[in-house]
């Protein structure tokens, strides 16, 4: 069983014997049997987290994606075109970018 | 070799899961939901909330079937799912135990007594007495050695699996599992 002590197998030491005692106790320790309904309660629960899923990318995917697609190619243009010695980014156009970058995340497939 | 068949088969209707066969989820179900439902009935001495916390493994295991690779054997997988949502909810739970400690006791007395109805009443005390002390000494136990002692007590898991799950070394587990039997053995030395 668990008994670190080297001894030749089949010979039982007082710490064989001591845990095997443990190990027989250890069967008082019996679980219940499972309620009936378990599985109708679980596939319940599968079925509203699928149609969780399934409602939350109708919602996101339709809308969201092309305007996504849109501000991240306007927010790429700007970050190329813009030269070196430009005027420092307005509070505005650095939200945009972060919102651009924001959007791009929820492209990602939502079950990854 | 005929377990090695079988955790070999698991590993196959997961698969099949994968490919969108509900009807091995079903078998799985079948075969795995009275283990999963008794180790973290062991773990969290309570049936309703055991339960509950049953379907959140198989609801993670269904959930994860687009991604499932057979890197470790499907118990391993299984069982480490199982341990770590017992272990999030032992770590929850310890913040309410001392107002609901007693309702547990009270249901799961209850619950004896209704399973037990072909004993004589004495018989069913002590018997509810042993499972009792039994109960209280796993339940003393840090977590992660209650979790190996139920692994490998009453799930039949081997030292390599319990450590695939706990992700330690095989010898790290043996060393974890002679401590906690050790600790059983001087809580339960009294039980005749």
């Amino acid at each position: 069983m668990i008994c670190p002590n080297k001894h030749e197998p089949g010979v039982e030491c007082a710490d064989c014997r001591g845990f095997a005692a443990v190990w027989e106790r250890l069967d008082e320790f019996a679980a219940p049997e499972v309620t009936p309904g378990f599985d109708a309660r679980l596939y319940a629960r599968i079925a509203a987290n699928e149609a969780r899923v399934l409602a939350w990318r109708r919602w996101l995917w339709p809308p969201v994606a092309p305007v996504a697609a849109a501000v991240a190619l306007a927010a790429l243009v700007l970050f190329i075109h813009t030269p070196p010695t430009a005027k420092p980014a307005s509070t505005t156009e650095i939200e945009q970018v972060a919102q651009a970058v924001d959007d791009l995340d929820l492209l990602t497939p939502i079950d990854r | 070799m005929e377990a090695a068949a079988a955790l070999e088969r698991d590993a196959q209707l997961m698969l099949r899961v994968r490919a969108g066969d509900d009807t091995s989820f079903a078998l799985l179900l079948e075969r795995y939901r009275g283990p999963v439902v008794h180790f973290l009935y062991r773990m969290v001495p309570n049936q309703a909330v055991s339960e509950e916390l049953a379907q959140e493994v198989f609801l993670r295991v269904y959930r994860s079937r687009a991604t499932y690779e057979p890197s470790a054997k499907f118990t391993t997988w299984l069982f480490r799912i199982a341990t770590h949502v017992a272990l999030n909810s032992i770590r929850d739970r310890k913040k309410e135990k001392g107002h609901e400690s007693l309702d547990e006791e009270m249901l799961d007395g209850m619950e004896r007594q209704v399973a037990d109805r072909q004993q004589t009443v004495e018989q069913e005390m002590v018997h509810e007495v042993k499972r009792r002390e039994v109960r209280q000494a796993i339940e003393a136990l840090p977590a992660k050695q209650r979790a190996a002692v139920l692994m490998h007590k009453y799930e039949g898991l081997d030292y390599a699996q319990i450590a695939a799950v706990l992700r330690c070394s095989e010898s790290a587990i043996k060393s974890l599992l002679f401590r906690a039997y050790e600790s059983l053995r001087g809580r339960l030395a009294h039980m005749a």
